[in-house]
Formats: C-alpha cells, structure tokens, sequence
C-alpha cells in the first residue's frame, strides 16, 4: 500500500504526478483499454509494429505477425 | 448470453431513437464496464456520435459523456489529419506512376460511408499495389524520408501481405503499403479478380474499392487477418462498417451463405439481430457447420506449421550462403545475451 501511494505521488520529469494526470483524465481512463490510446497517440500507434530496440531483418517478418520479434504481438484489429 | 452493457452499446449503434431501451434496464447498467467493452472494439467515438445523434445523452452520467465527447474531439482531429496525408501520399505515388487503392479504414473515409468523419477509429494508412511495383515503392519511399525500423526478410516462399509500417518523421499517421490482400496460406479463399480490375482502370489520386468490395474485405481481414474464424469472436468496429456499407447486394442470404468465412461471420453475431438474416437454424446444418469449422481448422493449423518451418529452413539456409546476414544474425545473439534474454528470446523464436 505505502508503495503504491508513493507511486502516484511520484513526480514524473514534466511535473505531473499520476493521481493528477488520471484526475485531468477522469474516471474513465482507468477503465479504457489501452488500444484506444495507442491509436489515438500518434507517436505510440506509429511504434507499436516496431521494435525500438533491436529491429532485427533475420528473425522478423513484417507481413507475419510478427512471428519471431522480441516484442508481444499486437492484438488484432489495431489497424486500419 | 449477451452482457447487458453490449446490449445497450448494440441498441445505441444500430437502432433507432425509440428502441434504445430494448431489452435493458438502465439501473443495472454498469458505465465502467459500458468504457471498457466499448474501448475493447474501438467503439468510443461511435458511441458519442450516436449518443448525439439520438439524443440519448440523458441516459448516461455527465462525466461519460464529458470522456467520451474528449476521445471523440481527438479521434476526429486525427481522421482529419489522416484525410490530408492520405491525398499527399496518393498524389505522391501518382507523381511516380505507382497505381494504389486505399483499403479498411482509410478507404471507408475516403468514400465518405460514415456521417461524420470521427466515428470510426483508424490506425494507420492502408493500400494495396501491385506486386510488379514492390522494388518502385521501396525506392520513393526511402527517397521522400519515409522510413521504418522493421526491414523486410530478404528470402520468402509468398510475397509478404504488407511491407513493413512506414513513417515520415514530420506526418503523424504510419502508412502501411499492401502487397497482397491476405496472408499467403488464405490467398485462395479471397477472389481479387475485381482489384486486378481496378488496377487496370488507370492512374489516379484518391482511389477506393467499390462498397461490395469493401463489404467483403471487411468481412475476410477480420476473420482471417484478425483471426475472427479461427476464435469464433466478433468485432464491432468491423459490424458497425458493414452496417454502415449499407450494401443491399452484398447483404442477401445468397452472397452470406456464399462460403464459410462470410456465413461465420454472420452466424457469430445474429444474436444481436442487426441485420435480419435468415441463417440456418436446424440441428443438422448447425452441426454441418461445426464439423466443417473444424475441419477447416486443421488444415488451417497444418498449412500454419508447414509454412513456419518453411521458412525457418529458408532463414538457415539464408545464414549458411549470406555473410552479411549472417553477421547481423551474430549481433542479435550477442545483444540478447547482454541482456541476458538470450534462452527466452531463443525458446519463443524456436516455438513461433
């Protein structure tokens, strides 16, 4: 429980803690799933096929899914 | 069993003004679950849209409205965003004689077969060219800036259905350019003779598959691509386009009984009795249906095996002939076992 108070209490570097930013959200943020902010935040729906990290042209298949990749696939649908 | 909140998100999309209380009591209805379900399908700006539309607002809690009336505002901001960069590239590829169609979500805007641009929620950008101008795109994306981090495998057994999502660091939606319409082990169940068509009628900006077309692409990307046959699901994103396809030709039991991916599709959602089909109900035709999804799921499953360890032969024989590959292939081991995920990653790629 202390831990979790100190996690929403936690100032983020742009000064905005997490109680506050689901309070400027609303209630309902909580309870949406997260697809809709993916989509909706461009930097995100534009990374969500990609790994940042390690793109790896051995292994990947672009048009599969992503079979091999070291991300989770992304739930189906996503797209346009 | 119908959850009583999809029922009322199913009476606030589909039916009129006077029948929205259709079988629900507003009392039991729980908003969070309302959010999360609606969220689930990517329903969000469909539901305020058409809370507005019916002037149903006084059913819901304000800070309902509040939220959705917020993710709305956004979605349509982007949608409009997306109209623009769509033209741009469109008379880009037109530039450099590149022949596309605009597919899903994109090509459903583009034909204006929603009332308001911020209904419907759109990740990226979606069209199809023909294979012969594979290399063509490549090249005039790269050389416009559009990038992306997920290069495409150099050997395949079938051309891949998408090249990989491709971004422009001053654009903000992805385009994703389609080789095909469907993955290789589907490609017979999907007839693309009337694309071939399209793409013969000539060179223009801002090209969209006919509505029966759509109707039907809708209907195979989510059972196949998005895996509705197989899971026995339904999505709403993708009931809510046919239903506002309104495709009269398309929508005749005839065309649904048609093949087993369409008649699924239908048979999966006639419990929400949105389009008044007569599908078979007797005993033997239901158990016809079953034996036959299961067998289609088999050979589905082995069609799937086959082809993945085709091509974790090909990717073998790939590392045995190509140096350079077979260096970039040293430098993911050797940055996995950094990170010490080399067993994991390994044991997933080995599974699939």
């Amino acid at each position: 429980m202390k831990e979790d108070s100190k996690d929403l209490t936690e100032k983020a570097p742009y000064g905005i803690t997490r109680k506050e930013a689901l309070q400027k959200m609303g209630k309902y943020a909580a309870f949406t799933v997260m697809g809709t902010f993916v989509i909706l935040n461009p930097k995100k729906a534009q990374a969500q096929s990609a790994d940042p990290v390690d793109p790896d042209p051995v292994l990947d298949d672009p048009g599969a899914d992503d079979p091999g990749g070291a991300t989770p696939p992304t739930p189906p649908g996503w797209g346009g | 069993m119908i959850a009583l909140e999809e029922k009322f998100l199913v009476n606030i999309l589909y039916r009129p003004e006077s029948e929205l209380l259709n079988g629900v009591d507003i009392n039991n209805i729980n908003f969070e679950k309302l959010i999360t379900l609606t969220s689930g399908h990517l329903m969000l700006p469909a539901l305020f849209f058409n809370i507005q539309k019916k002037k149903a607002s006084y059913l819901f809690p304000e800070d309902f409205i509040a939220y959705t009336k917020n993710i709305y505002a956004i979605n349509k901001a982007r949608n409009e965003i997306l109209l623009e960069e769509a033209k741009e590239l469109s008379e880009l590829l037109v530039e450099h004689n590149i022949k596309h169609i605009f597919l899903k979500g994109t090509a459903l805007l583009l034909s204006n077969v929603f009332e308001d641009i911020g209904e419907r929620m759109i990740g990226d950008i979606d069209f199809i060219v023909q294979g012969k101008d594979e290399e063509k795109i490549k090249k005039v994306l790269e050389k416009n800036k559009y990038s992306s981090k997920k290069p495409v495998g150099l050997l395949r057994l079938f051309r891949h259905r998408h090249l990989p999502k491709t971004t422009h660091k001053n654009k903000i939606i992805a385009i994703e350019p389609h080789l095909k319409l469907l993955n290789p082990r589907y490609r017979c169940t999907f007839n693309t003779k009337r694309l071939i068509n399209y793409f013969n009628e000539g060179l223009e900006t801002i090209k969209t598959p006919s509505t029966s077309f759509l109707f039907d692409h809708c209907v195979y990307n989510f059972q196949i691509n998005d895996h509705g046959f197989i899971n026995a699901k339904h999505s709403h994103r993708s009931i809510y386009d046919i239903y506002k396809l309104d495709c009269k030709s398309s929508l005749t039991t005839k065309n649904i009984k048609k093949d087993i991916y369409v008649k699924h599709f239908f048979i999966n959602i006639e419990k929400f009795n949105i389009f008044n089909l007569q599908l078979p109900s007797s005993f033997w035709s239901i158990y016809h249906d079953k034996c036959l999804r299961i067998l289609m799921f088999i050979f589905i499953k082995i069609l799937t095996v086959n082809e993945r360890y085709s091509n974790k032969i090909l990717i073998l024989i790939q590392l045995l002939i190509n140096n350079e590959l077979r260096k970039r292939a040293l430098n993911k081991i050797r940055i996995h076992y950094h990170h010490k995920t080399l067993l994991n990653y390994t044991y997933r790629w080995l599974i699939g």
